[in-house]
This record gives C-alpha cells, structure tokens and sequence, in this order.
C-alpha cells in the first residue's frame, strides 16, 4: 500500500508539474486569432464607484466590436490603483489582462511617493472619458457667482472652508488650482470621501466644494446646491458659466478634469493594442455610449496612441506641481523631468 | 403609487429573487471570512444586465439576510461573520456552550427581524427629517460619537475596564499603519504598496477571531467538546420575550440613527446598543458576557436597523451611508438612474419598491434562518478535529478573497496569533478590532475639527449643542468608573441611562 501511494503522489506531481509547463506555454497568443478568450479588465477603483460604472458600461459595446469576446470586470483596489496597475503589470503581456485607472492615480504615484510605477510603465489602449469638476456652495450661501467667491475669499484668505475628499483627489486638486489662478486662499479640509464632502456640505459644516458634475448634477436639479461655474472653456450645464470663461486667468488651464483610460502591459504586441484601441473607439462612437455620457456629464475624450500620450503628457505638469507646491507630494516632479507648465 | 409598487413587487421572480438573496446572504454571512460587503460587490457584476427591480430583490435579500448571518458564526464558532455581529458573541458563544445555541441564533434571528422592520419604518416615514438632523452632524459631533464609541470598549467584555482599553489602544495602534488622511503619507507601511490601504478590517477580524479560535481548540484536549443541544426551544418564553421589548426598542433606535450617519456604520451601532443594554438591564436573564438574552437581542437588533437607516442618506442625498449601500449605489447608475434628492421624486414608485422588497426580505430571512439554523447548529456536534480544520481553510480563503492579496493573509495569521497570545493572557479580543474600526475614523475627525477650527478646537466645540451633548455622556462613561462618583451620581438622582425605561414600562424594571 505504501508504494501505491507513493507512486499516486508522483503521479499528481508530473501532472501538475506538465500543467504548469502547459499553462505556460499557453502565452505564446496567435495574434490574429485574437482575441481568443476571456480578457480579464482590472478596474482599480472600488464597485460602485464613478470609474467602476464608466468601466462597467462602457465594456460590453467593446466586447460587441471584438467580435462578441468576453471581457471581465474585476475591482483590484487598494493604494490609490497602485495594487490593481501592479497586477496587471505582473500578468502576461498577451492583452488578456487590461487596466482601467484614472490619471489622478497613475499619473501622480511618482511625486506622491505612492509607487514607483507610472503611466508610462504601460502602453496607451484608449482615453474613455474626462470628467470634470464644478464649484458648488450651497443653496443659501452668500454668494451667487463665482467672482463673488473670489472676492470673498481675497477679502478674508483662509477664512472659508473647503471640503475635498482625499489627498490627491480630484476635489483636492481642483480646490488647488482653484486657489493658484484666482489668487484666493481657502481652509481646505479633507472628508475621506466624494459624498461625505457633500453631505458636509449641505449640513453647513463646509462651505465650498469642487467635484464632477455627475456626483452633483442630483442636488443641483433639486435646487438644494448652487454649481458656480464648471472648470471649461465653454458652458456644459445650462446657466453654469464656464470659469474659463468668467474668469481670464483660467483660460489657459481650462479644461480641467481627470481622465478615465485603458491600458495594458508594456510589452504587448502592437497589433493586439491596436485591434483593442479600434474596437475600444468605435465603441465610444456608439449612440447608446453617447446618451451614457450625455446622462452623466463625461466628456467622451476616445483618444489612443500618440494622442493619448500627449493628452496625459499635458495633464501632468499641471497636477504634479501643483500638488509638490501645496505640500501634498513628497517628491519634485523635477525628479521626474516633468517642468512647470 | 404604494400599490402600484406592490403589485411589481407580487411578481413571483421578484419574491423567489428576494428569497435567494435571503438564503445566499445568511449562507455567506455565516461563513467566517466570506462578508456581505463583497457579496454585494460581486452583486453588481452578476445583476448588471438583469431589470433594475430584480437586481434590487436580490441585492437588498443579500444585505438583510447577511447582517443577520452574520451572528450565526459568532454564536457557534466565537468568531464573528462581520465587525458589527462581535457583540452578537458575547452572549451567544456561551449560550451556545450552555447547549442552548438554538434558542441564542433564535434570538439573533427575530431580533434581526425587529430591527429591520423597524429600520425600514423609519426609511418609510421619517427618511427626510432624519436625514436633515444627520446633516447637521459635522466633524465635532462624529468625533463625539466616535470618542464615546472608543470609551464604551472599555464596558464591553465583563473583564476589567483597564484591560478592554488596552485591547482597544491596540487596535488604535493597528489603525495607523496606511495612508495619512490628510497629506497622503505612508505610516508604517515599510515601503509595501500593500500596506497602504491599512491593515485590513475583515482579515483582521478573521485572524482575531477565527484563526486564534481555531488554535485555541486545537490545543484544549478533546473529551471537553461534546455538547448537547436543546435542539428544540427556539424562541423564548412569551414572557420574558415582553420583558426585553425596551432593550429592543432602544437599540433599534440607536441602530437606525447611527445608520443614517454616513460613514459610521454598524459596527458602532451594535456595540453602542449592546453597552446601553448592559447598562439598562438590571436583571438579565443571565450575567452579560455569560449568556444574557438581551445581550443577543440588543447588537442584532441595531445592526438590522442600521441597514434600513443607511438607506435614508442614500435614498434622500445620494450618499451612501455604509460600504454596502455604497455599492448599491453603484447599481443605481448601472441601471441608469441618478441617486440623489431627484431620484425620489422623480421614481416615487422606486422608493415604495424598496421599502417593500425590504420588509420581504426580513420576514424572508426570519423563515429561512429558521431552517440554516437548524442544520448550521450541527455543526456543534462535529468533532474540532475535523471542524477546525475546515474552519481555518475558510479564514485563508476568506483573507484571500476581499482583493486577491498575500498580504491580507499574512495579516490574517498575524492577528491570528496575536489574538491567541490575548487569550492566552486573558484580553479581550472584541476591543482590538473595534479599535481598529474606529481609528482610521478618529483620526480623520479629529484632523479635521482641528482644521475647521484652525486649532481652536474648544473654542468653537462650544458652539455646537449636540456636540457638547455627546461628548458629556462620553466623559460621563469614563467618571463612572470612579466607584464614588458614580455613588454621587447615583444618589444626586441622575439616573441618565434609566431615562427611557420609566417611559417604556412604567416602573424602574426592579424586582422591589
């Protein structure tokens, strides 16, 4: 009896040990047969959230124009999207894993000492969508426009409360540049969250908050926040004035938002990142995409390649020094040949 | 437009959904190491393309019958399906022990039951009131609560008080490792990207809990494990059940409001109701901490309530109240809908719907607890030499599970062992994790009622009424552990925490 179960352990080995060898050998993907099984999507924010929706929405039109493939959402979050982009980068580069983060995340890990990785350690798929933020006081608050507001704040800097939600945050960064081009200085507060901030805020115990639009668009339609101005060049929201309309200084910086986008790994065949970049393109052109993004106040960006790159390149000179000179980044963006815009 | 909701929700898909949803959330609840807060994550992607109202029955079935799942591993095993069922074990695990684990999860199960419905009543009637006066809760009282949460550890166990807050400082200690709230700066992280979402709360509680639990009977001999249980008597008697109606009363009230406080949770609301009760029962059907009936009702019927009260933030602003309703807001715009004040108004009908799917959903779990119950209390007659092992399996894949990461089992088998050391030296291992849960939280407030008071943190606490209010009561609890002045307080007539029993039963509850 002993050897026949000596002999069945060696037995499970060898095939383990064969399986492992063929699992392996499984990464050697035929490019045009492409894609071939299931692709797994990494989305590094949690479920439920604004980048989960916008994945999850957004992917089956994609599967549609790859031919009926399957794509899998999967929530990795963890260290601001630095667990989920790990991941991904520690999975084969066959185009069977792919990333979906904000640039918020990836695009400051470095001065935020958060990761050494970067946007760059991946190769572009496709910009999904912008989402910018609005500037929005409450209902009763005493101001009306957003000159106002500055006026008020240069009148008694740091004096009016500002909520945002974390450090690094599109709320946070908003708030900052906010301060920097209008030269108004605010007591900037962090709630741990998008909708704490709100709530906060209709409570009283904030008095100005800056975030995108789909998280207030809700309030606003009921009439219990007032949006004083939007950050882009041109009105999106009826009687929301654009501040980089109301506001000269702004000009230059608007539009300003964070952008949701899809990658994968570095080493992936150019011709697998194209057929992806293709169908992830012709999905964003689709009308039911268009009424999603209408419905939630995303800017369809659908940018890839050398456009992708540039669009990133430009944003992070902007948000990188803006949050080493509030103290909020650990690291120059020097270190990381980003100049000052 | 109520009966409009009714009749969508009399669809027998709706009710069997519901009704699986039920099942699937006591069933994963009383896992140890698998939570409702994944569950309903993994929810999302499985309703994405289903109707918005199936996706609902299912999901709100899940979360209800979960919270009450829950308390079944804490009573059975000691080791709780989810931080707000920790109380749940106090008195459950050594009713269980006493063979009466039966008429312990038959108590969790109606108490859940209570508080549920009680918590949708609230959501039904008072959603836009209660939700105006969890406004006004700003940083100043949130810190309140969470410094009066912070003291009552120390009333927990029934061991000493100075214990308990040790246990609970640890905890603390535990919650600073992560990312600072403020700045973003990594503590104790040593240069793990891992590490820097903190140390986890559900590997945490699972280690504490499960894998210590899970040496301890390892090494106690076996010929002490055989327990019979009185399989039958499921409910208790009509009279005491009468007896405890403040308790639970009172708990569901403190379940709902907390509830309706976003981002504190039911963790705090079953820990808070299991203290007030503590302090209110004068004469327990048993000792706290030894089996007191009302010490199962008391957390069950808070953490059920709190489901109903998360849903008045969500439902009136669009801003979650817990992790779940978070990510049923989620569900929400994947069905296309806008959360926010709107979303009432403009799909009344959708309001109506819930309320019912959730009133469905209690008397759901109440009959189909019944049945997991009686095959889940068999599992006190395995042998540990075989459940144990099981049980351990479960705490690694429920580490594992929440995001796919080494490290959350390395935490796991850390707390592991640091809650058998506890044991060993007789701590209590409640106070660490509900530490932990309220660290991250203090921290936060507590930055930033200095922000908004630029450092002048008394100075404008003195402001604000309900903050003073609580934070009283909080520094009541600790002089109260002064023998004298508690006599002072006690013949000064200031009999605070009796207050609503006077009003409830119309005599002081001794036996005169």
């Amino acid at each position: 009896m002993k050897n026949f179960r000596k002999s069945i352990l060696i037995g499970v080995l060898v095939l383990l040990t064969a399986g492992f060898a063929f699992a392996a050998g499984q990464q050697e993907a035929n490019v045009d047969a492409y894609p071939e099984r299931e692709i797994e999507a990494v989305i590094t924010w949690g479920a439920g959230g604004l980048t989960d929706n916008i994945a999850r929405n957004f992917l089956p039109l994609m599967e549609e124009e790859l031919g009926g493939a399957s794509i899998v959402p999967q929530n990795k979050t963890g260290a601001s999207g630095a667990v989920g982009s790990q991941y991904v980068m520690s999975q084969a580069a066959d185009g069977y894993t792919v990333l979906i983060t904000t640039t918020e995340s990836c695009g400051v890990w470095n001065v935020m000492g958060t990761s050494d990785m970067d946007v760059n350690d991946f190769t572009p798929v496709m910009i999904l969508t912008g989402l910018n933020p609005s500037c929005y006081v409450r209902e009763d608050a005493p101001w009306n426009t957003i000159e106002e507001l500055v006026a008020d704040a240069k009148s008694r800097p740091g004096k009016i409360i500002s909520g945002y939600a974390a450090p690094g945050s599109l709320g946070h960064v908003s708030g900052l540049l906010f301060s920097k081009y209008s030269e108004s200085e605010f007591n900037m507060v962090p709630f741990g969250g998008g909708g704490k901030v709100m709530a906060a805020l209709l409570g009283g115990h904030v008095e100005v908050a800056f975030n995108p639009l789909v998280s207030t668009i809700g309030n606003f339609q009921a009439g219990k926040i007032k949006i004083l101005s939007t950050f882009t060049n041109e009105e999106i929201v009826d009687g929301v004035p654009a501040l980089g309309s109301e506001i000269p200084a702004f000009k230059e910086v608007m539009p300003y938002g964070i952008m949701v986008m899809m990658m994968v790994h570095k080493d992936t065949p150019k011709a697998i990142v194209d057929k992806l970049a293709n169908a992830a393109v012709k999905a964003s052109a689709t009308p039911t995409w268009k009424a999603f993004c209408d419905k939630y106040y995303l800017e369809i960006i659908a940018k890839t390649g050398n456009d992708f790159q540039k669009a990133v390149d430009a944003w992070k000179p902007l948000t990188t020094w803006l949050l080493y000179d509030a103290g909020v980044a650990t690291k120059s963006p020097e270190e990381f040949n980003i100049a000052r815009d | 437009m109520f009966f409009a909701a009714l009749q969508n929700a009399l669809d027998i898909n709706v009710i069997l959904l519901t009704a699986l949803g039920s099942l699937a959330g006591v069933l994963i609840g009383a896992l140890p190491g698998l939570s409702v807060t994944m569950a309903t994550a993994l929810l999302v992607s499985l309703t994405f393309s289903w109707s918005m109202e199936y996706a609902l029955a299912m999901i709100i079935g899940v979360y209800c019958g979960g919270v009450f799942g829950g308390s079944i591993s804490a009573v059975l095993l000691n080791i709780p399906g989810a931080p707000a069922a920790i109380c749940t074990g106090f008195d459950g695990y050594p009713l269980a022990k006493q063979g009466k684990a039966s008429m312990a999860l038959g108590l969790a199960r109606i108490g859940s039951f209570i508080g549920g419905l009680v918590g949708v009543f609230f959501l039904a009637l008072f959603a836009p009131p209660i939700s105006s006066i969890a406004l006004s809760f700003g940083p100043f009282e949130y810190l309140g609560l969470i410094a009066l949460g912070l003291i009552t550890i120390g009333n927990l166990s029934e061991g000493s008080f100075i214990k308990a807050i040790l246990a609970g400082l640890c905890g603390l200690l535990l919650s600073t490792v992560g990312m600072d709230p403020v700045y973003g700066i990594p503590r104790f992280t040593f240069g793990s990207m891992h590490l820097l979402s903190g140390i986890g709360l559900i590997p945490s509680l699972i280690g504490f809990f499960g894998l210590s639990e899970v040496i301890v009977q390892m090494r106690t001999p076996s010929n002490k494990h055989q327990i019979i249980d009185q399989m039958g008597k499921v409910i208790p008697k009509m009279k005491t059940f009468i007896k405890m109606i403040p308790v639970i009363l009172r708990s569901s009230v403190i379940g709902a409001w907390i509830g309706a406080l976003p981002g504190v949770g039911g963790t705090i609301a079953s820990f808070l109701a299991y203290d007030n009760a503590k302090k209110t029962v004068k004469n327990p059907t048993q000792p706290f901490g030894k089996g007191a009936y009302e010490g199962v009702v008391a957390p069950e019927v808070a953490n059920n309530a709190m489901v109903g009260g998360a849903m008045i933030p969500l439902l009136t602003l669009g801003i979650p109240g817990d992790a779940v309703t978070a990510v049923m807001m989620g569900a929400f715009i994947v069905h296309g809908l806008q959360p926010g004040p709107m979303m009432m108004i403009n799909s009344a009908d959708l309001f109506w719907y819930i309320i019912i799917l959730f009133i469905l959903a209690n008397f759901l779990f109440l009959f189909i607890g019944l049945f997991v119950t009686k095959y889940f209390t068999r599992v006190l007659s395995v042998r540990p030499e075989t459940l144990m092992p099981i049980v351990s399996v479960l705490c690694f894949v429920g580490a594992y599970a929440i995001r796919n990461s080494m490290i959350d089992i390395i935490i796991m088998v850390g707390a592991g062992l640091l809650g058998y050391f506890f044991k060993q030296i007789k701590f209590p291992v409640g106070p660490v994790v509900i530490g932990l849960v309220l660290g991250g939280m203090a921290d936060g407030e507590l930055r930033r009622v200095s922000m908004i008071s630029e450092g002048n943190i008394l100075g404008m606490l003195i402001t604000r009424p309900i903050a003073i209010v609580i934070f009283l009561f909080a520094l009541l609890q600790v002089l109260d552990q002064i023998g004298a002045f508690k006599r002072w307080r006690k013949r000064a007539g200031l009999k605070i925490f009796g207050v609503f029993r006077k009003s409830f039963t119309g005599s002081s509850g001794r036996k005169d």
